[in-house]
């Protein structure tokens, strides 16, 4: 199980309530500012590779305990397909919607989903995304040795 | 025979991916990721996609087999999975807090699949408990009307799952 994972969990456990809540709210506003920085990105949501939504900014409608399962499945199929082709670690999904795009990708063991307005700047989204989910690793990593120095 | 595919379903832990792991061919193609719920009590690891693999029958022909993941949240995969399918083995662990609605539960969820095609029930993990699982299972079947062939097995033994493949293979050549 990889660092972030780790961190979750640690904050999750009961005594760390309220760490959890500080991190999640944490990730809202990572996505939050990515909504500010992007006018081609619509809504965002980090879940857990297991298919669990953890934060998410996202317009009404959208249901993020059925889309968290479907970014994780698909990230999942897909990682396999590209290992088995020897195509080695999968970077990022990319579904082209004629109504606007959808990027999938890992942020470490957590997975970054994108949804973006019709016709976005494609590789300009991808920056921002990725960008991203290097930031929520980051974060997690400095989670991770905050609970190392407080245990 | 065009559709010849076969649908793994249950409970989390309840051995789908032991049991077409022992059963397929080839490796399987498996979508596996940590667990981070109370699932990781049970096991590290959990399936959110799917498995796949297949086996050759002794007329050359071959049976896909998919394992659908457990949790409900993924549901939206047993639809696309069951596309086409010939049948369901439901796989119930024995030892969880209540099999018999586990059963119902997913015979309910994949209850129109299972009334176009045909199903068996293996029960798994009796070595841990739970004697009376089969009776159990047998007599809330027959309260709901359903005749579906059931049996006992460990699906980690790559014959006896063969067997549950088979009998499902039978029912349905029966129905034909």
């Amino acid at each position: 199980m990889d660092l972030v994972s780790e961190i979750i969990n640690k904050v999750g456990s009961a005594s760390h309530d309220e760490g959890r809540e500080d991190r999640r709210a944490e990730c809202m506003q990572i996505l939050r500012e990515l909504l500010n920085d992007s006018d081609d990105i619509m809504a965002a949501m980090i879940t857990t590779a297991d298919g669990h939504p953890w934060a998410e900014v996202l317009p009404h409608g959208f249901d993020a305990k059925r889309f968290a399962a479907m970014s994780s499945a698909l990230i999942a199929l897909s990682s396999t397909l590209a290992r088995e082709a020897q195509k080695g670690k999968t970077m990022n999904v990319l579904i082209e919607g004629m109504e606007g795009n959808i990027y999938v990708m890992h942020a470490g063991s957590m997975v970054l989903t994108i949804f973006t307005k019709i016709k976005p700047n494609l590789g300009l989204t991808l920056a921002h995304a990725r960008r991203v989910a290097d930031q929520i690793v980051l974060r997690a990593r400095q989670a991770a040795d905050a609970v190392g120095h407080t245990a | 025979m065009d559709a010849d595919k076969i649908i793994f379903a249950g409970p989390v832990g309840s051995g789908k991916t032991t049991a077409i792991s022992c059963l397929s061919d080839i490796p399987i193609v498996s979508t596996d990721v940590d667990a981070t719920d109370e699932t990781k009590e049970r096991k590290q690891t959990t399936t959110v996609a799917m498995d796949y693999g297949f086996f050759t029958l002794e007329d050359g022909s071959y049976i896909h087999l998919y394992g659908t993941p457990g949790q409900d949240r993924f549901d939206f995969m047993w639809e696309i999975l069951s596309e086409g399918g010939l049948g369901l083995i439901l796989l119930i662990d024995a030892v969880r807090p209540d099999p018999v609605a586990d059963m119902e539960f997913y015979l309910d969820r994949f209850a129109s699949f299972v009334e176009k095609t045909g199903a068996v029930i293996g029960i798994t993990r009796t070595d841990l408990g739970n004697p009376q699982a089969y009776e159990n299972l047998q007599d809330r079947l027959m309260e709901r009307g359903q005749i579906i062939p059931m049996m006992e097995l460990d699906a980690r033994d790559g014959d006896q799952v063969r067997l549950l493949v088979q009998t499902l293979l039978a029912i349905l050549q029966a129905e034909v």
